[in-house]
């Protein structure tokens, strides 16, 4: 085997088991999330394409989660990994390394959601300005996500970011991300 | 039986059955003062209402625990079951209270059987140990508890409320069906949580039962490994036609790889060995 060739394997290795760490950390925060009541409502973690003609999207960009309550209807918390988006067309500030990003959406009294939960996660990196510093930036979706992303029923959201490797066990996860969204959440709309 | 799974002597058939797992995590438990690792990993149980073990109870640090292994359990009118475990819980002074906590354990697989409506007693497989161990709990005079011990990352909802419904449709509700959930992981994560200045006389232990369980993957997140450094990769795929090299222009502007110079050839090699090719002679006639 080339030199080349043994590279381009190990690559796609380390991409491999960059994502099953990613998956670790979905799982558990699903269940931590879970014992505070929020249930996991999204059944994928990530979208991609297999078509030819959109071969950078074979591998995803980002992996997400999303919660629901029966007694919080209209709170949509999220958890978000950005693995290298982008987003050229929108002029995003490129990220400079994996993040993990945070939040909640607020639905309002009626709760009623749009169809697709999809981008929802991602929302941090369209904020203008945005920080990966841990510190809670508020937005409303339409006036910072793309027109091409269709109009969202939502009427705010509150999120923050933080270096994926800045996690380095469930006690980081806990502490830094799901604790403070858990606390943000106390704050919202019921 | 740990050395054997972390130094790769076991087959992977063998790594993937869950008595084996039993035996070694409770084959090392059993060793232990209860209040060291089994209270504690117990007191994680969560019931589909969220409902814990009373620590103050059941949880007493100064408790008395036996355990029995894979009980083979046939009480009167209940079907034949054997759970993994059943622990046998007892306050230190003579004639006081006393739980019973069967355990089903599970690593990569489900229950072992569902609800059959021929059957007139319970047949799903918690179902069908609950109804045994409530019955042994009443004969006895202690307080039963049914945990399902699993590799999730949460409560297994729809497999519980499943036993739940074979024994309701089976028993009625003279004898509510009751059964708790614990993860695997939950003691990955309660290893962690140890400092060996807590337990010098079983660090080596402990040490090798976490171990084991991050061999066999059952853990909760724990970090990224480190990358490692790529080289430059000097290969490019060249599109086949003009109007296609400006699209692969762009691709490689947007490759993850961007240090890997890879550029795939035209296929004017294939279409010259195609024109080389003679011309076929043959045609088909009636």
């Amino acid at each position: 085997m080339s030199d080349q060739g043994k590279i381009i394997i190990e690559t796609f290795q380390q991409a491999r088991r960059f994502c099953e760490q990613v998956a670790l950390l979905i799982q558990t925060t699903n269940s931590v999330m879970d014992e505070h009541g929020w249930v996991s409502s999204v059944g994928s973690a990530v979208t991609h394409s297999s078509s030819t003609k959109s071969a950078d999207e074979w591998l995803p960009y980002f992996a997400y989660c999303y919660f629901e309550s029966k007694e919080r209807r209209g709170l949509l918390p999220f958890l978000g990994v950005l693995f290298d988006y982008d987003d050229e067309d929108s002029k995003v500030q490129m990220i400079p390394e994996p993040l993990v990003t945070a939040g909640w959406y607020d639905y309002g009294k009626d709760g009623k959601r749009e169809a697709y939960i999809l981008w929802h996660a991602v929302i941090h990196v369209y904020i203008p300005g945005w920080k990966a510093d841990g510190s809670w930036v508020e937005a409303k979706p339409n006036e910072v996500f793309p027109k091409k992303f269709g109009k969202l029923s939502s009427l705010r959201c509150r999120s923050f970011a933080l270096p994926v490797l800045s996690l380095k066990n469930t006690e980081d996860l806990t502490r830094l991300v799901i604790d403070p969204l858990l606390e943000d959440i106390g704050a919202g709309t019921d | 039986m740990i050395a054997a799974l972390l130094h790769g002597k076991l087959s992977r058939k063998q790594e993937n059955m869950e008595d084996i797992l039993t035996s070694i995590v409770f084959g090392v438990l059993k060793h232990l003062p209860p209040d060291l690792i089994l209270l504690p990993w117990l007191s994680k149980v969560r019931s589909e209402d969220g409902l814990a073990l009373a620590p103050d109870e059941i949880l007493r640090p100064d408790v008395d625990v036996d355990y029995d292994f894979w009980p083979q359990w046939k009480e009167k009118d209940c079907g034949v079951c054997e759970p993994d475990l059943a622990l046998w819980l007892t306050w230190p002074q003579p004639g006081t209270q006393r739980w019973v906590i069967g355990i089903e354990a599970k690593y990569l697989s489900g229950k072992s059987s569902i609800a059959d409506n021929q059957q007139s007693h319970p047949n799903d497989q918690l179902a069908r140990e609950w109804d045994n161990l409530a019955s042994i709990a009443q004969k006895e005079n202690c307080e039963p508890f049914l945990i399902y011990l699993t590799a999730d990352f949460r409560l297994p909802t729809d497999e519980i409320r499943a036993s739940r419904e074979d024994f309701q449709r089976t028993r009625g509700s003279e004898r509510p069906f009751a059964c708790y959930w614990l993860s695997w992981r939950h003691l990955s994560a309660l290893l962690d949580s140890i400092h060996n200045e807590q337990v010098p006389s079983y660090v080596e232990l402990l040490k090798d039962l976490g171990d084991a369980l991050r061999k066999l993957e059952l853990t909760f997140f724990s970090g990224f490994s480190r990358p490692t450094s790529m080289s430059t990769v000097p290969w490019n795929f060249i599109a086949p036609a003009q109007h296609l090299e400006s699209l692969f222009a762009g691709f490689a502007k947007a490759s993850i790889f961007p240090s890997i110079d890879w550029r795939f050839r035209k296929l004017q090699s294939v279409y010259a060995n195609y024109q080389r090719l003679s011309k076929i002679e043959w045609r088909f006639t009636k």
